[in-house]
């Protein structure tokens, strides 16, 4: 840490210290908003404030409208995500294993990773219809081309060592996939998901915007458009809470794997 | 957090029996020529099978390239998107950069913010568009504020994540030597922390087209967004597909020249770790 001294913490108790300070950021940013939408701000619309959303919350709950949406944006999540997952692992094994395949078709699908994928979302709906299909679909191809370049990236990159010790053994090459090249590039693929789930939600979020139809998009769509900013707000966290959960589980997971990769750790 | 650059790859080496055709064959332009074709033909198989209305196969698509480049809306569209891109890339480079290498200096603010700038990375920003809109308009700004918050956030955790690595023997030396904190962060802190901000540039740059292109789409249809739209109306799937193409092209611009750089600039990254 390269901080000045009197930034420092105390060294003792750093947990309880972190949790104090980072309790005490959560405070101050939700006071500061309260001020800031109640009194500083003096536009036409009102603000959402931590007591209209928490309110906003009940009302939606009590409705049932909000759980009905996250099951409809559930499904759509799930449907693409589980199969793409697969998929992603198995072509990126094979294509990260074999190398002509890998040079002859890795730069089209990194082409196709790089470009901004919400330009994609009207094709897809118009391709595949505006439910679930055309929906699961455009998560399918997010997550099938993330979760497959990271596993492609985590096979290239696994220790020759762990190559020349299992072909010195006799291993089949089929073998030598499932035993030495997927576990040793388990943190690549959980990377791949972590990201891969990143660019699901904005695909689920976006694609119900753009069909306006159903799901937890479409609500905060919705409610927008009627000016209900703290009813908007609360879908919208949702989501975030989403991200953020999953993102921490998967992280974990890559760590755990991490050691997977190095001989003689 | 974030992912960083990996080591080079360790690959093994493949005992070739060198016949000439398997040597011609296993030229790498050789090989991506022959995977282009194969991209292509499924493309094409694919799109043979779908309802006439909506087919768009490669040969169509590519008829279709010059019509639209030279229809009189496609050059003021690109520069629109090129232009929202580029104010919110860049607002999100004057803010991400000093803010994470900042927030680094500091132990308590560091404890204190960096959580939540991973939060807000993990979770989807577009969600809250339409709160934006409601609150900010149809405007630019609206489009402006999209770009910045998808962008800003892998520059200022890769800034952070920079600043973090610089050897603090480093530092140790030029306090002893009373070196200013401007003269700090000229020539000890930017210098080191290079490698990971152009992590930060090259992540937030994908980020940023990402923005642009929602924004472009889903606040009020503007630049290429807007010509999606509309020859979607009209169900011209191969006009759609080339301004996606060039989306594609325009981000590959970015990302292939940054990654360039930062292959450029590893070196520099601090090893003693």
């Amino acid at each position: 840490m390269i901080g000045a001294r009197w930034t420092r913490l105390p060294a003792r108790y750093p947990r309880v210290w972190r949790g104090i300070v980072v309790g005490t950021t959560f405070v101050i940013v939700l006071v500061g908003w309260e001020i800031f939408a109640t009194t500083i701000y003096g536009g036409v619309i009102p603000l959402p404030t931590a007591g209209s959303t928490v309110e906003a919350f009940r009302e939606l709950t009590e409705d049932g409208d909000l759980q009905a949406a996250a099951l409809e944006s559930l499904q759509v999540l799930l449907a693409g995500t589980i199969p793409g997952v697969i998929l992603g692992i198995a072509f990126g094994l094979l294509i990260g294993a074999v190398r002509p395949l890998d040079t002859s078709l890795s730069p089209y699908l990194f082409a196709f990773y790089a470009t901004p994928f919400p330009a994609l979302i009207p094709i897809f709906i118009l391709l595949f219809g505006l439910g679930i299909v055309g929906k699961g679909m455009i998560v399918f191809t997010l997550v099938v081309t993330t979760v497959l370049l990271q596993t492609v990236a985590g096979v290239k990159t696994v220790d020759a060592r762990f190559i020349e010790a299992a072909r010195s053994l006799g291993t089949s090459r089929a073998r030598m996939l499932i035993d030495v090249q997927l576990p040793a590039s388990l943190a690549f693929i959980i990377a791949g998901i972590r990201l891969a789930i990143g660019r699901a939600l904005v695909g689920v979020v976006v694609a119900e915007f753009d069909t306006a139809l159903s799901g937890l998009g479409a609500l905060i769509f919705g409610y927008a458009g009627r000016l209900q900013l703290s009813n908007a707000l609360v879908p919208a966290l949702l989501f975030a809470l989403t991200g953020i959960v999953l993102a921490i589980a998967l992280r974990a997971a890559e760590r755990r794997f991490e050691r997977w990769r190095a001989v003689g750790a | 957090m974030i992912e960083t650059t990996q080591e080079p790859p360790a690959t093994v080496s493949t005992v070739g029996a060198p016949h000439p055709l398997v040597r011609f064959l296993g030229n790498k332009w050789v090989l991506r020529a022959v995977g282009l074709v194969a991209v292509l033909a499924v493309w094409e198989l694919w799109f043979s099978n779908i309802n006439p209305i909506f087919s768009a196969p490669p040969s169509k698509v590519a008829a279709k390239v010059p019509k639209v480049i030279t229809s009189e809306e496609y050059l003021p569209a690109l520069a629109s998107t090129i232009r929202l891109f580029g104010l919110g890339y860049g607002i999100a480079i004057v803010i991400g950069v000093p803010l994470g290498l900042g927030i680094a200096r500091s132990r308590l603010l560091d404890t204190a913010i960096t959580p939540y700038l991973n939060a807000i990375y993990a979770s989807p920003v577009p969600a809250i568009i339409p709160i934006l809109t409601a609150i900010l308009g149809f405007q630019l700004t609206a489009k402006v504020v999209v770009v910045v918050l998808l962008a800003v956030f892998p520059i200022l955790i890769n800034a952070n994540q920079g600043a973090k690595s610089v050897d603090p023997t480093i530092i140790e030396v030029a306090r002893s030597f009373r070196v200013r904190e401007a003269r700090l962060w000229r020539d000890v802190i930017v210098p080191s922390s290079l490698p990971y901000l152009l992590v930060g540039l090259r992540l937030g740059a994908a980020r940023g087209m990402i923005g642009t292109a929602v924004a472009e789409l889903y606040t009020s249809p503007d630049g290429l967004g807007y010509l999606i739209h509309r020859y979607g109306y009209r169900f011209e799937m191969d006009g759609m597909l080339v301004v996606v193409l060039t989306f594609t092209a325009i981000s590959l611009v970015f990302s292939l020249s940054l990654g360039a750089l930062e292959h450029h600039f590893e070196r520099w990254r601090v090893k003693s770790q």
